[in-house]
């Protein structure tokens, strides 16, 4: 509950901004990184703090399931724990511990394929006030409460109809608000193809949602 | 007509995406959250990717193939399952008529099983007294590991393999 308040101060202060850049301290995060290395449990809490709402949200916006996204984001953090006498630093830790969430996130998402299951978290009051928002939805409808929910389940319908690696494009940059680079850096791929990905998930999920966006 | 990927207008999908920056977990989730995976790393815990990369390696191994497909077929899984019940019956009644064809072979006739039975018998005691008599130990077990109740003989099980086998116990030299 202490936690949640800095997220909804957050939105409400730049609410049609993307969630603010990580911008890590690279002394303070390599020395957090090996101290972690050599089993330093409260160094490797302080990353795991540094980076859990991004790396949930991301897993989340994959999976549109909470429960999935908290188990998934937890076994990351702990995989990545365990794997980091392998880490040579070449990446920076958070684009590292990206890499591990996104890949465990896609081969989950191909095993259970079939079965797909929306468990959306709840959305936050303060997107009632979103100017792009209340402009999509106040034309239509003067119950916004209920359309809100209705978009939330229309988009979130409309994003697991994507491909995983076009889904991953769209959380990242459009939702995440992580540049090209970043995003290539993470799914180990060129600008090119983040690019080209990125346009092709945004003309599949305008035609998905043509009913909401004329 | 610009085709570059940011520069087609997708605005209104951008600003219908915004949405998604608002969903967020119940409060107080990640209060708990580091704490939970630290606890895990305590406890030693490797979760479910343990299990999947360890012992079935999902998409990996052949088990985890099969299931997949099992998954998305349900014919195929409802074949499967009759394919296992089938396999399971067969072998409960091929072995419930090969043991009751084998007790109607060794059984004899039951007027001349009597007769048997009481000849049998006599023979039994007799030894057992000699072999109470010489004080042999080994006699004794033999005779009663032999299983002679009622005077017919046992028949042959699937555990007669593993049943312990009597050994002589006695002093050196006390044949």
């Amino acid at each position: 509950m202490i936690m949640a308040e800095p997220v909804r101060r957050k939105a409400a202060k730049e609410p049609s901004e993307p969630p603010a850049e990580v911008t890590p301290r690279p002394t303070e995060e390599t020395e957090l990184v090996r101290r972690a290395r050599e089993g330093d449990l409260p160094a490797y809490d302080e990353l795991v703090k540094r980076y859990q709402e991004r790396i949930y949200a991301t897993v989340y916006h994959m999976t549109a399931n909470h429960e999935d996204a908290n188990d998934l984001a937890q076994e990351a953090f702990i995989k990545a724990f365990q794997a980091l006498k392998s880490f040579k630093g070449g990446s920076s830790f958070y684009t590292w511990v990206y890499r591990i969430a996104v890949n465990k996130t896609i081969n989950f998402l191909k095993q259970r394929k079939n079965k797909a299951q929306m468990s959306l978290d709840d959305i936050d009051f303060n997107a009632e006030h979103d100017p792009d928002l209340v402009a999509l939805i106040s034309d239509k409808t003067p119950r916004r409460e209920v359309s809100l929910m209705e978009l939330q389940e229309k988009l979130n319908a409309a994003m697991l109809k994507l491909s995983e690696h076009h889904r991953l494009v769209v959380t990242l940059h459009d939702v995440q608000g992580l540049s090209h680079d970043e995003i290539a850096k993470i799914m180990d791929c060129n600008i090119g193809t983040v690019r080209s990905r990125l346009f092709y998930a945004r003309q599949q999920l305008q035609a998905y949602l043509s009913d909401y966006l004329k | 007509m610009s085709m570059l990927p940011d520069t087609e207008n997708f605005e209104k999908l951008c600003q219908l995406l915004t949405l998604k920056r608002y969903e967020q977990p119940p409060p107080g989730y990640f209060y708990h959250f580091s704490g939970t995976v630290i606890a895990r790393i305590k406890d030693g815990e490797q979760g479910e990717d343990f299990v999947s990369s360890k012992l079935f390696n999902w998409h990996d191994n052949w088990l985890g193939r099969l299931w997949t497909s099992l998954e998305s077929r349900p014919a195929l899984t409802g074949a499967f399952g009759i394919l296992i019940c089938g396999f399971f019956l067969t072998g409960i009644v091929l072995s419930e008529n090969g043991e009751a064809a084998y007790v109607n072979e060794t059984s004899p006739a039951p007027a001349l099983n009597a007769t048997v039975a009481a000849n049998q018998e006599h023979q039994v005691q007799a030894r057992l007294f000699n072999a109470e008599g010489s004080g042999s130990i080994l006699a004794h077990t033999e005779l009663m590991n032999a299983g002679y109740t009622n005077g017919v003989a046992p028949a042959n099980s699937l555990f007669d393999s593993i049943r312990p086998q009597p050994k002589f116990i006695g002093w050196p030299g006390n044949n």
